[in-house]
């Protein structure tokens, strides 16, 4: 698959802090992934730099095979940020009108539909809308524009749990029609977890793991049990945490486990669960600990 | 609706209240300087001689005299200038506040730029058109009831005839907006302060020194009173474009 977009080595400080520190990703075509990360791990301040609003201190960035130059803005991206600057006194089908001329693959009549699905009034003004509406607004331009590489930060922001399983619906559907590559910017795992295909967690300012979804979910397991036989089975396997009460314990494996070795595990009295990706994510950036 | 027209509704929808309250106010202050002077100050001879009189009276000086020019009135700033308090307006609300929301729609900085330039050319237009056909009314038909004048007059544009007059106004606005607009490229940078400094303290500086004052003095009238409508269009437009590759350094590397 064609790379479309290339982070090498980039870095940011605001003042003495590194809000990004040598970071390098690469997306794919036709590809959703999702960028999980705390509060200030970086990820709007990497997401800006992506889309040319700020500029790296060091490393490259390249988008369609093109390297951004301190000023430029990639071509054939859509990045709908976290808070949006449309004039507070434009009408909602005024700020779709505007937006559908910059992006040549605008899809009128999608706009249109999602204006249906998500119930906004296109005669509002954006400054009479709420948070979530809001955020609507630009995940609508972030559908409708049908960009090759669309980036969506915090998209969920302010919206009810009924709008999010909308707005992750509109995405699957469109996306199964009109493939292409979509990064998610987000901490609420859980939810994008059923929608993303690979996830990149970055924790001040550092990748701390890329990975497949399906990968995670293969291999992060939740053991409890006995001391005893907790301790022999996760001998030479990667522990993300462990905890222990008393004489029984459990642990969070990232490691493969056969067929074999689970049924040997539940002679022995363990209990193997999967892990949600958020409590994987807590624990990974508790731990602090990379993947290899 | 294309790129252009697009950022000239978002320059619209982010200045139109303010658009709206000097034109609200030009109108208020027009209608109050013709009710004055209609109603209140109908005779200003009249009103100096009774002036004169109880003065007279009071100091019991008989001999007092105050010699005033028989065409004494109350002169205004011509509706039509007024409007042209826009221009700093527009140079620095339109740089301040469009660039985040044409970055927000993806617009490259370059696109942006030249744009905005386009808007800039398309209000000096508008305002040197405006300003052109009003001062033949003010000439011919408001003077009658309101005094006033109008900078055509005063920097002696008048000179070059209609066309002349109104490519005159249209570089000099242009100018206006160029410069307000390289003060205002990229607010947040140092360079951009110091700029500020330096002309805050120019202001000062070459009208209290003899020796600058002849050439501040020259300067403007180099710019504003130019005998010579293509020597005086020319200058407008060459700094004009000193200023616009002065904003471009600044907006090319200007951050969200």
């Amino acid at each position: 698959m064609n790379t479309v977009l290339e982070v090498k080595n980039v870095s940011k400080m605001y003042g003495r802090v590194d809000a990004v520190n040598s970071l390098s990703l690469d997306l794919a075509e036709h590809t959703i992934y999702g960028l999980l990360g705390r509060n200030g791990a970086g990820k709007t301040t990497l997401l800006h730099m992506i889309a040319g609003g700020i500029f790296p201190d060091s490393g490259e960035i390249t988008v369609h095979g093109k390297r951004l130059n301190k000023g430029d803005v990639p071509t054939q991206c859509c990045y709908v940020r976290e808070n949006n600057h449309y004039p507070k006194n434009a009408r909602v089908r005024d700020v779709l009108q505007m937006a559908a001329v910059f992006y040549p693959n605008w899809d009128a009549k999608l706009a249109s539909q999602l204006l249906g699905i998500f119930k906004l009034n296109p005669r509002k003004k954006m400054r009479q809308l709420s948070r979530g509406m809001e955020s609507m607004v630009g995940n609508m331009i972030g559908l409708a524009s049908r960009a090759p590489l669309t980036i969506f930060d915090e998209p969920v922001l302010g919206l009810d749990v009924l709008m999010r399983e909308r707005f992750y619906r509109a995405l699957i559907e469109d996306y199964a029609e009109y493939p292409r590559t979509i990064l998610l910017s987000t901490h609420l795992i859980d939810e994008i977890a059923t929608v993303v295909e690979k996830v990149f967690i970055i924790e001040s300012g550092s990748l701390l793991m890329e990975e497949d979804v399906e990968h995670i979910r293969e291999y992060a397991h939740l053991v409890s049990g006995l001391n005893s036989a907790l301790d022999e089975f996760v001998a030479g396997k990667k522990v993300l945490h462990r905890e222990g009460y008393g004489n029984a314990g459990m642990a969070i494996v990232y490691h493969g486990i056969t067929e074999s070795e689970r049924s040997q595990a539940e002679q022995h009295g363990l209990m193997i669960e999967g892990v949600p990706l958020q409590k994987f994510f807590a624990y990974l950036i508790e731990e602090g600990q990379t993947h290899e | 609706m294309n790129k252009f027209t697009a950022q000239l509704q978002v320059s619209w929808l982010r200045t139109k209240m303010t658009i709206w309250i000097v034109l609200g106010l030009i109108v208020v202050s027009f209608v109050a300087d013709f009710t004055i002077n209609q109603m209140f100050v109908s005779n200003p001879q009249q009103d100096i001689a009774e002036a004169v009189g109880e003065l007279r009276e009071v100091t019991g000086n008989n001999q007092l005299e105050i010699q005033i020019p028989a065409d004494v009135e109350n002169v205004n700033v011509s509706p039509a200038n007024l409007l042209l308090l826009l221009l700093p307006i527009l140079g620095i609300a339109l740089p301040l506040k469009t660039f985040r929301p044409m970055m927000n729609f993806g617009d490259s900085r370059r696109h942006y730029f030249v744009r905005l330039l386009m808007i800039y050319g398309f209000v000096a237009v508008l305002l040197a058109l405006f300003n052109s056909l009003w001062f033949p009314l003010d000439k011919s038909g408001i003077r009658e009831y309101v005094q006033t004048y109008n900078i055509i007059e005063v920097f002696g544009w008048n000179q070059f005839g209609a066309i002349g007059i109104f490519f005159y106004q249209v570089c000099f606005y242009f100018f206006v907006l160029t410069l307000f607009n390289f003060l205002f490229a990229r607010p947040k940078s140092p360079v951009t302060w110091i700029i500020w400094a330096v002309l805050i303290a120019a202001i000062p500086v070459g009208t209290s020194i003899a020796y600058l004052r002849h050439y501040v003095a020259e300067f403007f009238i180099a710019l504003l009173f130019n005998d010579s409508l293509v020597l005086g269009m020319g200058l407008n437009l060459g700094l004009s474009l000193i200023l616009i590759v002065g904003a471009w350094l600044f907006t090319r590397h200007r951050t969200f």
